[in-house]
Parts: structure tokens; sequence; C-alpha cells
């Protein structure tokens, strides 16, 4: 249950999280995610580069502690190994046939003395502690107590055996108290045919050691200090006193049962300790280095790394800002672009730059746009001349050349006293004009532009003196199938102007209607004089020029009304539909009118709308 | 056309400004890290080292140079620059002021003295409370007003001490002297008041009539000599270093060397030669490298701003005799110094 609920829980979170994610925009997802990337990528090198730094330097430390530590070994036990020649030197001197009262050792040891200034004295005691010889001479202090002081001890403890003392105090002669190693070494010699136990004493300046082992210096508050293998007594110490006082405690211990390098804790600080032991003298040095000095370099890089990531973090926020504003822009501004066509402003137009998508889509955008644009073009263009044929086809109802030659025919028939033909043609007329309005519809029954195209016919007929005869023929279905009107009209006056008017004997006009399928036919067929194919070619082209070429090639703009025909239908039903025309010099034309068969007046009602 | 690209622009301008405003930041903040690196390179910078000077004693050569070596220690210890002011054995209290005065205006952060006589103290201790440097009185436990701290030896102690060595050398029974100084020091009044309380528990013991010298060998051994020629005595214990040498070579005039037990204080080289040869018999010591270090070590702490003691500190004192004086852990106390 409780486990339900909780991946519920981490669901939602998830859910909402993913949510977030879907409804931000793509420029702050790229920024973070890129920023996130790039930081996880530094840190990731950061946290590499410390590890392997820190290792390093760690390593470095040990091993420069380590060198110092050896050096100051090496040093020492060539000192050690300098003064214990020194000493070997001064022993086949003095004591080569006994003859330490000799005035040529005396010189000998001058000379000695003279190169070596940190030999401080050398003194021959017999086995009682009394002396025997000193260089430089002077007389030993009765309180020195020559056989209680511990080199005597070492040196008639284990004979024939050079031993050296810690550093101490000399107070064997009147007026300084110098710190001296003593040199000593219980021997054996004949004087005077008799064997003799005597105690060759040789005092160095233990200033030497001091200052080889103060210079020394590990970091800025680490030292090297002596101890004496033996019993742990500290030979030298830049704190001696201070650890005498008990104000500093030196782990002598764990150094004197330590060789190489252990660590250890003083006052909540790290130290490292490197152990080296001088052999000859049996002394062990002790290098101390203060672990949090020695590292300051890591701590240094790691400074230093902080803030190349902190520097990383910002660079890559604001390169990551940059190529998000960079990537989003022009989506952006495809955005602002359509935000402009939804207003209305079609003349927009995205540029062609940016990333390949983007010009791609730019491009295909730009090109939809034209489409509107060539689309909303030929709309207006179709409206306006729809706008114009229809008042052509307004004023074809009124042609007032033809009321004029129509009534003047009249005039001349009444002058005639030919009563009847007058009748038919007064009749024809009305009918013609009734049919011609019909109440202002553009569409109108077949049977009724049929009757239009009678009474024209009637009309002309009589003016032109029968000079042809005409037939209509109409099958039933077709009577009652709607058409535009008035479109017979200008075809038929087409006929007789350029067809029949010109012909010697009589002519023929037929009028037929027909279906075809779903498509209504009118034909108006004449065997007048006919078309040239050039003129056959010229009449439904469309554009100016040709428009004048037929407007001048025919009289009365009638060419002009049959292309209006033609127009008309083809606005009205398409670009399938319109006029067609066959035509043979001497045997006449014929014109087919092709319009779909529509037996409801619904576009009528719709154009009424 | 024209009028939509003007639309646009205000769209992607506060971008672009952003944007440049954010590279200037950019920019601004690599040469910054060019700044950090080559810091980084070039090392540390120095921290600002505090200096702090030392103003040693004055008739006391080999005391100052001890003092100075524990303040050494101390000053490598925290990474302090020390500066050391000594004195010729002619100098007096008006030098000593005037080099600590100098120490002041040539910026120590800190001063240590052990101070000549109270007024020098207290014209330090005004002028330097003027400038804010905090002032520490080694050898002087009058923590008067300009004087943060004081580190001084129980005197009292140090005097019981000699006191109970004398009469331990004498049996409990006989005749002492006491050398004063010459001048009036409230340490030495507590040194001396040590001395009568602990020779009051022993009732066989009588004190006899004082004397008292200066800095001086030869006055003391006369000052010794009128005292000696006064009554016969049995112990004598000197304050200062320059009596107890006085006194012993008065023993040694008078062949009584050795037999005239002799106490004193200080561990100068005369006096421990004397302690050798037995005409000296106790030496009460004071660490004087103590001093240096544990002075030095509470001026840090003054100028850190860390808590320190409101009273003197006080150290303690030893008591060496010429079966002692090479052991060891003495021969560092008393030979501080590597010849």
């Amino acid at each position: 249950m409780k486990s339900g609920c909780l991946s519920l829980l981490r669901h939602l979170g998830l859910q909402r999280w993913r949510d977030q994610l879907r409804t931000s925009s793509i420029q702050s997802i790229i920024m973070w995610s890129f920023s996130l990337c790039l930081l996880l990528i530094v840190m990731l090198a950061a946290v590499l580069l410390y590890n392997k730094f820190s290792r390093t330097a760690e390593e470095n430390v040990l091993l420069g502690t380590s060198q110092i530590v050896d050096q100051v070994g090496y040093n020492l036990e060539d000192y050690v190994d300098g003064m214990a020649q020194l000493y070997r030197t001064i022993e086949q001197h003095m004591l080569v046939g006994a003859s330490w009262d000799d005035e040529k050792v005396a010189e000998q040891l001058d000379i000695l003395m003279s190169s070596r200034d940190d030999v401080v004295s050398i003194a021959l005691f017999d086995e009682q502690g009394e002396l025997l010889r000193n260089h430089p001479a002077a007389p030993v202090r009765p309180s020195a107590r020559v056989s209680a002081q511990s080199w005597f001890h070492s040196a008639m403890r284990v004979s024939n055996h050079l031993s050296f003392s810690l550093p101490h105090v000399q107070n064997l002669y009147d007026g300084t108290y110098k710190w001296v190693v003593s040199m000593s070494k219980g021997l054996t010699i004949e004087k005077e045919g008799k064997p003799m136990n005597v105690v060759l004493l040789v005092d160095i300046n233990f200033k030497k050691i001091d200052e080889l082992s103060s210079r020394i210096s590990l970091g800025k508050r680490g030292y090297v200090y002596i101890i004496d293998e033996g019993a742990g007594n500290i030979v030298y110490h830049p704190q001696q006193q201070l650890i005498y006082m008990g104000l500093r405690n030196e782990n002598v211990e764990k150094a004197l049962t330590s060789s190489g390098s252990y660590m250890d804790k003083v006052d909540g600080v790290k130290r490292l300790n490197t152990v080296r032991s001088v052999y000859n003298i049996g002394w062990k040095v002790v290098g101390v280095a203060y672990l949090d000095e020695m590292m300051t370099t890591r701590e240094e890089m790691n400074r230093y790394l902080i803030q190349v990531v902190v520097i990383v973090l910002v660079l890559s926020i604001l390169i990551s800002m940059l190529l998000a504003s960079m990537l989003a822009r022009p989506i952006r501004r495809m955005g602002a672009t359509m935000k402009a066509v939804e207003r209305g402003d079609f003349d927009v137009e995205l540029p062609l730059r940016g990333p390949l998508e983007v010009v791609q889509l730019s491009s295909r955008f730009n090109l939809m746009l034209d489409k509107i644009r060539g689309l909303m073009r030929q709309i207006i263009v179709e409206q306006e001349s729809k706008r114009k044929y229809e008042l052509e086809a307004l004023q074809a109802q009124i042609n007032p050349h033809f009321l004029y030659n129509t009534l003047n025919s009249v005039v001349r028939m009444v002058g005639m006293s030919k009563n009847e033909d007058i009748i038919t043609m007064i009749t024809s007329l009305s009918k013609l004009f009734r049919i011609s309005l019909s109440k202002g519809r553009t569409v109108i029954k077949v049977s009724e532009e049929l009757e239009h195209a009678r009474h024209y016919l009637t009309i002309q007929q009589m003016r032109f003196k029968q000079k042809f005869k005409f037939e209509i023929e109409a099958e039933e279905s077709v009577l009652d199938c709607y058409t535009l009107k008035l479109v017979l009209q200008p075809l038929i006056e087409n006929a007789i102007v350029h067809g029949i008017e010109y012909l010697v004997d009589e002519g023929t006009i037929r009028i037929g209607a027909r279906l075809e399928g779903e498509t209504l036919v009118l034909e108006v067929a004449d065997n007048g004089v006919g078309m040239s194919q050039h003129q056959l070619a010229g009449l439904l082209e469309p554009g100016e020029s040709r428009d004048e070429d037929v407007r001048s090639a025919s009289s009365g703009g009638s060419g002009v009304a049959v292309r209006n025909v033609h127009d008309r239908i083809q606005l009205y039903y398409g670009v399938r539909y319109g006029l067609s025309y066959t035509s043979e010099r001497e045997e006449g034309t014929v014109v087919h009118i092709r319009m779909p068969a529509v037996h409801q007046a619904e576009g009528e009602i719709v154009h009424e709308d | 056309m024209k009028t939509s690209n003007r639309e646009k622009c205000p769209h992607y301008r506060p971008w672009r400004r952003l944007t440049a405003v954010l590279m200037g930041g950019a920019i601004w903040i690599t040469g910054l890290t060019g700044c950090l690196t080559s810091d980084i390179d070039s090392g540390k910078p120095e921290p600002p080292a505090h200096t702090i000077a030392l103003i040693a004693p004055v008739h006391a050569g080999e005391q100052g140079d001890a003092m100075r070596l524990g303040a050494e220690a101390a000053a490598k210890e925290f990474g302090i620059q020390l500066q050391y002011a000594s004195f010729k054995p002619n100098e007096d209290a008006s030098e000593q002021l005037a080099a600590a005065l100098r120490m002041v205006e040539e910026g120590s952060s800190a001063i240590l003295i052990d101070p000549a006589n109270e007024h020098v103290l207290e014209q330090l201790a005004a002028v330097a409370s003027a400038k804010g440097v905090p002032v520490v009185a080694l050898n002087d436990e009058r923590l008067i007003k300009g004087v943060q701290s004081a580190i001084t030896v129980d005197h009292v102690e140090a005097g019981r001490q000699a006191g109970e060595a004398l009469a331990k050398l004498i049996d409990d029974k006989g005749t002492v002297a006491i050398m004063r100084s010459d001048r009036t020091d409230p340490d030495l009044d507590l040194r001396e008041a040590g001395i009568r309380e602990s020779f009051a528990r022993h009732p066989s013991i009588r004190i006899a009539e004082s004397a008292s010298c200066g800095n001086l060998r030869d006055a003391c051994w006369n000052a010794a000599k009128g005292m000696l020629d006064a009554s016969p005595i049995d112990g004598a214990i000197a304050l200062e270093s320059g009596a107890s040498l006085g006194l012993a070579d008065e023993a040694k005039r008078r062949g009584e060397a050795g037999n005239l037990k002799i106490v004193a204080f200080g561990s100068q080289v005369e006096q421990l030669s004397l302690l050798q040869d037995g005409v000296i018999h106790q030496l009460v010591v004071q660490n004087d490298f103590s001093f240096g270090y544990i002075g030095l070590e509470q001026a840090v702490a003054l100028l850190t701003g860390k808590e320190t003691p409101g009273h003197p500190t006080m150290l303690g004192t030893k008591v060496v005799n010429a079966d002692n004086m090479f052991w060891m852990n003495n021969q560092k106390l008393l030979f501080p110094f590597v010849q």
C-alpha cells in the first residue's frame, strides 16, 4: 500500500516534471540540458583531475621529505666518518711509540687543530682519569670529575672501540662551556715496556651538527630532529627547551621503533614523520613535515578547480543561452510571421537562412503563402470579370442597335401596310425582351432560351427579308434543363452577320439542343461562308491582342460578344465547358455550347445569394 | 513589407542586448580568471607578516639572548617576523625606552619587553596603547594600563626555594645573610619576602645584617666584604647575579670557598662556573627561553584576538647544584647556546 502510494507520488512528480518539460520552450529546454551536460562533464573532469593531482602532490611531499631527510642522514654520516677518520689520525700520531710528550706530536696536533676548527680539544687520560696530555694545553678543572663522565665510562667499558657521546656541555676546562660530542676510545699501549690503559678523548664542536640540522626546513614549520637510537635521548631538536619544559611533546618512541615514514597527529595537525638511521653513530634523523602546509598546492588546486567549474558553468549557461536563442530565433520569427499572416498581412516573407530544417520549413511556408496570394489574386480577377460579363450581358439584353434596326423594319413594314408581319415582329420583339429580362435571373430554362432564339431569329428573318430559314430542334429532356441566359443570341447574330449576310443563296440556321450524358449541348449551325482556320483559332483565344484582332476582323463587336459567352460559361461552370467551333470555308460554321446538364435552378439560387 | 520589418525588430533587439551584456560578463570573468591563474602561478601572496619586537633586558646579555632564542622558536612556529633590540652593558633604562619607542614607531605589531624599571614600562605602554600596539611585559608582573599581558616567575616561590636550599645546606642552623640590590625592584622584594618566609620556618636560623650592591662585581665584592667583616655567617643568599659573584669572590679571598654556603639567583656563565667549582652551592634559575617563547605566543594571541589570561603568567624556577647541573635536562636550560 505504502509502496504503491510512493510509486504513485513519484509517478505524479515525474509526470508533472515531464509536463513542465513539454510545456517549456525549446529555448529553455536546450539551454538547461546543455548547461547541465557541460556542468556534469566539467565536474567529472574536475573530480578526476583533483584526485589525480592530490595523489601526485601527496607522493611528491612524501618523496621530497624523505629525500631531504636522507640527505641530512648522508651528511651526518659523512661528517661522522670524517671525524672518525680524524680520530684515527690523531690516535696514530699521538700514540705511536707512546710518544705523546714529543714536541713533534705537539706540532702535528697543532696542524690538525688549525685545519679543523670544529675540534675543540684533544686529551689523553689514564685509566684513573688523570690527564696525560691535552691539546690545547690547559689544566683540567678539579671539579670536572673525569672518571664520572659518560664518555670515559663508555671508553673503559668496551676497549678499542670508538664511541660517540651525546652532545653535552664540556666542563673540563675553565672559561667556556661548549657543546661538544665526545669521541673516546679505550686503548692499551706499551709505555716504557709496560702495558698501560689510556683513554683518548677528542671533543668535536656540536655547532656543526646543530647548524646542519637547524638549517633544514620542511615547509614553513617543518623541522628535523635527531635522536639516539640506543635510549631515545634527543640529540638535537630545534625546540629542545620546550620539550624539557613540557610545553611540547615529541613522540620519540614511535620514531625509535619505526623506519621509513609514518603519520602522526599533534594538536589536531597531521604530520608526516620520516625516519632515517645514521648507522655509524647510532642516531636517527627524523624529519617532521606538516601536511597542511605541504598540501597547500592541493588546496590551491582545489580553489582553482572550483573557480574553473564556476567559470565554466557561467560560460556554459551563457553559451547555451546564446545557442538556444539562436536555434529558437528562426522558430520565433516564423511564429511572428505566421501571426502577421493571421492578422491578414500576406505580404510577409520568411528569410531563407538558419539551419537546414528551418530553411526548408521557411521555403515551404513561403511557397504556401505564394500559393495563397496567387489564389487570392485569381479570385479577385474572376470576381471582377464575372461582374464585367454580367454587366455586358445586361447590356446585351437591350441592344439599342438591334432595337433601332428592328423598329426601322417595323416602320418600313407599316409603310408597306404589312400588318400581318408587323404583328409578328412586334410580338416577337416583346417576347424577346420579356425572356431577355426574365426577372433579372442569369439562368433560365433551355426552353425559354430556345424561345428567345426563335423570336430573335424571327425578327432577323423579317429584317433580312427571308434571306435565311431556321430550324429549332430540341430533345424533350433538354427543355427543362437550365442554361445561362442569352448564350444563343450572340452566336445567332454572329452566324447571320458573318455567315449568312454575304451568302448569295438562301441560308439556313439550325438550332439544336440535346444531352450528351451529363452535358447539355446547344448547337448553332449555319451554312454560311465559314471561317478560315486562322480566324477559327483566333475566335476563342484569350488575350487583349487577340480580342483586338477579332474585333477588327469582325464588325459590330460580335466577336467580343462570342468570347463573352465563352468566358461566362467557363466562369459559371468551369473550364471544361464553353464554346467550340467547327467551320469549313463555303460550307458553314457549327458552334457547340457545352454546359453541365442542370435540372434544377440551383445555380440560380446560389447566384442570387 | 517595411512596416512588418519594423514590427519584427523590437522582438529581437532585447535578446541581442542581453547577449551582448552576457558576453561582456563572460569576457570579464575570463579576464579575472587570468589574473587568478597568474596569482596561482606566481605563488600565494604572502600574508601580511606581523613583526613583533623583543626588547631585551638591560645588563643581562645572556638572559636576553635566551629570551630571543625562545621568541625565535615561537616566531618560526607562528610565522612571525621577530625584531630584537639588545643593549650593551653600559646602556641603561633610557636607551631601552628609546629602543622600544623606536620599534613602536617602525610599525611593530606587538612589543615584548623586559623593562629596566617601572618608568620604562609606563612610558612605553602609554605610547603603544595610543597606537593600538599590545605590550607584553616579561619578568614583570605589573599589569599596568596598556600592558595586555605579563609573564614572570613566581618570585616568592623562588625565594622560598632559595631559603629552603640554604637552610638544608647549613643543616637548619646558623647565621645567614641576604645580599640585596641597591635599586628598588618589587621583584627582588618578593624574592626576599619568600626567603624570609622560608627562614621563619627554621627557628634556629638567624638572619644577619644584609648588604646591598649594584651590578658591578667589584662593588659587590666590597659590600660582601663589609658584610662578612661585620659578623661571621654560615650562609648567604644573593638576590642578583652581580651580588653572588662579589660574594663568591670574597669567599674565595677569605679561603672560605665551599664552607660559606652561597645560594644565588641567575644562570650566568660565571655563576655556573662557580657552581661547578663548589663556591656557589645552589642556583635558583629561571627559564629565559620560556619567557621568549610564551611571551611571543601571548603576543600572537593578542594580535589574533584570542583570549589571554587576565593575570600574569607565572613560570616555575629550578634549583640546580654542582651535581645535577650537567644532567641532560639541565644542560639545555643552563647552556642554551651552542657555541
